[in-house]
């Protein structure tokens, strides 16, 4: 059985050795349900947001993804984007270090159309200048998505594609496919009179893992510890949703 | 003289202010157009660093023509036209030759006769005899120490033994009597001519394909490299110009982010932009100028040079390349302000504009969105009260009921900037459905999104 699952895993790619240092966003949970047991360096991953109105939340993934990369491995960091793919707004570099990425090692690309920022990813991690390259975009091919992955195996870079909410995501070679939703916070403190939001909850789904199974997490970042968990099952939030556990 | 005493001798004297800067200038020109006699010149600057302009000597030009006074008919032929045309360019001036440079200098300025003499060779020792010991280039106080001891004449100190001569006067008049007489080597260094940065290709037959421009363009960057590379520059701003049968012209303009002289690296930048080039009928010569160059040391690579080194070398390259294709103003890198107004206080500016300044803005205590909308976007919003905290909102024509909100965080405008609003009272608001937004209030009943949270 041993054998066999070794022959799947050599047939599929990312083809992992066991020896890439590999980086976790912190859960267990999730990690193992991660065919390599954690997330791979150099890979390429796909976040997408569920609806115009969670940019916020998605980017705030993207960021948590880069952040986890960035504690074990320091580095530059390309932030390529196509003006026109969103109109939530540009990246705000005083917001990043609240969700733990220092803005000093970002370098931000800004183009107008996705197929330069595709050729600027690209550049970047054929330039080997860039621990991570992250494309905001609209819309990519499967044959643009395959020439990413290939890239970023070859060169050892985390590659993150962002792209807003749309009702077809599409192909792509992405080893992992995320869907962000923000969800509701639950209140901070005791007093139930305080109203204010509480730590950022996101509603995540990984609606494809290459490899692995799908998943669906409520996590939530705690400001405290600056560092992402599992959301804990509260009285007044609906029914945590249960993973499917189907296969990918 | 002191100018008011000229003056009044004289009220009509016409007077220019010294400009020794200017007058170096010259100088230097005049030296480089003495190149017709001898490519070896020099104002004699790195010689004599303490002498100035001004003063007893003055400044000169001096030139090693050894071997070079045949080619104008003899030594004294030449001189001659040295003379005459230098008093044709419209300056004074006086010229020795002789055969050792403190002999030459000495005559030129003490001899008592002639604009020019020659002295032959093997007689310098008898034409300085003559002539004041301030001809041996020497500081006005050493002269005034041998002038009190009686030795007024170059011919007094000629017989003397250098031992005492040396341990009374330290060893200035030494070395320059033993220079003048040719005892001691004075070497002279020459002006060197700027080497233009420049290299160009010609063609016997007119070249149209795209892959023969870019193997000429990598051939003049190898060897627009090597002049860069002997000169010590890097460049900064390379030009391409192409010149077609027919007169026409069409050129190339690359950078660079710092100091290059890498030809794979240049023509990697110039290999973008080799299609915009029409060759028509053929490009019949090329030319490669370094525009703007700047000094760059010579990188020695060894065995320690770590991967952080080699990582900086990368990122510029890269950053070349963006730079080269999409503008630099597109590539950015943050940048923060000592500001309280969000927009001013973080954003991003062109790479390399100037080093990005790390503020305590960076990590304000108070929770900050992470994608900023500029500018912001006015929506229809309704609150408790005229300056209580918002119920629900607008924004692009979705409703959305405010379940949770934290504020206000009040923010006065900057009253030294002529553009400033009014305070803004900012809330960080949460809905129903978990979306996380930045609203203010502006003045009574204005509200604006400014930002999304994580």
């Amino acid at each position: 059985m041993e054998d066999l699952r070794a022959r799947i895993r050599a047939l599929e790619r990312p083809s992992w050795t066991g020896e890439e240092k590999l980086f976790s966003l912190g859960i267990p949970e999730i990690d193992r349900q991660l065919p390599a047991g954690g997330f791979l360096p150099a890979a390429l991953y796909e976040v997408l947001a569920d609806r115009p109105v969670d940019a916020g939340a998605a980017t705030g993934f993207c960021i948590t993804l880069l952040a986890a990369l960035a504690d074990y491995r320091k580095g530059r960091v390309l932030w390529c984007l196509n003006n026109n793919a969103t109109d939530a707004g540009e990246i705000y570099p005083a917001g990043l270090t609240q969700h733990g990425l220092d803005p000093s090692c970002l370098t931000i690309v800004k183009t107008t159309r996705d197929t330069d920022v595709l050729w600027a990813m690209e550049e970047a991690l054929r330039s080997n200048a860039f621990i991570a390259v992250l494309g905001e975009l609209r819309a990519i091919a499967m044959t643009a998505s395959r020439r990413l992955q290939l890239a970023a195996e070859e060169n050892d870079a985390l590659t993150v594609l962002l792209r807003p909410a749309t009702e077809t995501p599409g192909l792509s070679a992405a080893v992992q496919r995320w869907r962000i939703k923000a969800a509701p916070s639950h209140p901070r403190g005791f007093v139930a009179t305080l109203n204010e939001p509480g730590n950022t909850c996101w509603d995540t789904t990984l609606f494809r893992s290459r490899g692995g199974t799908p998943g669906t997490w409520l996590l939530e970042w705690c400001d405290e510890t600056d560092h992402l968990a599992l959301a804990p099952p509260v009285c007044d939030r609906p029914v945590e949703p249960h993973n499917t556990g189907l296969t990918g | 003289m002191a100018l008011a005493n000229a003056r009044a001798i004289l009220p009509s004297v016409t007077i220019h202010p010294a400009a020794p800067t200017a007058d170096g200038k010259m100088l230097a020109r005049l030296a480089q157009w003495c190149g017709r006699y001898s490519p070896w010149t020099s104002t004699g600057k790195e010689n004599d660093p303490e002498l100035s302009l001004e003063g007893a000597g003055g400044a000169g030009i001096w030139l090693d023509v050894t071997g070079c006074a045949h080619l104008f008919g003899g030594e004294e032929a030449m001189l001659a036209d040295m003379a005459n045309r230098i008093e044709k360019l419209g300056f004074t001036a006086r010229a020795a030759m002789a055969d050792t440079l403190g002999g030459a200098w000495a005559v030129a300025r003490f001899a008592p006769n002639d604009t020019w003499q020659v002295i032959p060779p093997g007689e310098t020792r008898a034409a300085l005899a003559p002539l004041a010991t301030a001809a041996l280039r020497l500081p006005p106080a050493t002269v005034l120490a041998l002038h009190e001891v009686g030795l007024r004449y170059i011919g007094d100190l000629l017989d003397m033994p250098r031992g005492p001569l040396a341990a009374r006067f330290e060893k200035d008049v030494r070395l320059r009597l033993d220079a003048a007489l040719g005892k001691a080597a004075e070497p002279l260094s020459p002006i060197l001519p700027k080497t233009p940065l420049i290299a160009r290709l010609a063609f016997a037959e007119p070249i149209g394909h795209r892959d023969d421009i870019a193997a000429a363009t990598g051939k003049l960057l190898e060897n627009l490299c090597a002049t860069l590379e002997q000169a010590g520059q890097g460049a900064r701003r390379l030009v391409l110009s192409i010149y077609r049968p027919d007169g026409s012209t069409a050129q190339i303009t690359i950078g660079t982010a710092r100091p290059s002289r890498e030809p794979s690296h240049l023509l990697h930048l110039f290999s973008e932009h080799l299609d915009e080039i029409d060759p028509e009928f053929g490009i019949d010569e090329i030319s490669l100028i370094a525009a703007v160059a700047n000094p760059m040391a010579i990188d020695q690579t060894n065995f320690q040079r770590g991967a952080a080194a080699q990582n900086v070398d990368s990122y510029n390259a890269v950053i070349d390349r963006l730079t080269n294709r999409l503008g630099s103003r597109n590539i950015r890198q943050t940048h923060f302000r000592e500001s309280h107004i969000p927009e001013r206080a973080a954003g991003f500016i062109p790479v390399g504009k100037t080093k990005p300044i790390q503020s305590e803005q960076g990590c304000a205590a108070t929770p900050r969105p992470l994608r900023l909308l500029r500018p912001p976007e006015q929506v229809e919003a309704v609150a408790e009260s005229t300056d209580g905290p918002p119920v629900l909102f607008r924004w692009r024509r979705v409703l959305h009921h405010i379940t949770r909100c934290e504020g206000p965080e009040r923010i006065a405008p900057e009253w030294w900037r002529s553009d400033n609003g009014n305070t803004r009272d900012y809330y960080r608001v949460e809905n129903e459905t978990g979306q996380r937004f930045w609203l203010y209030r502006s003045g009574e009943t204005s509200w604006f999104v400014h930002g999304l949270f994580g």
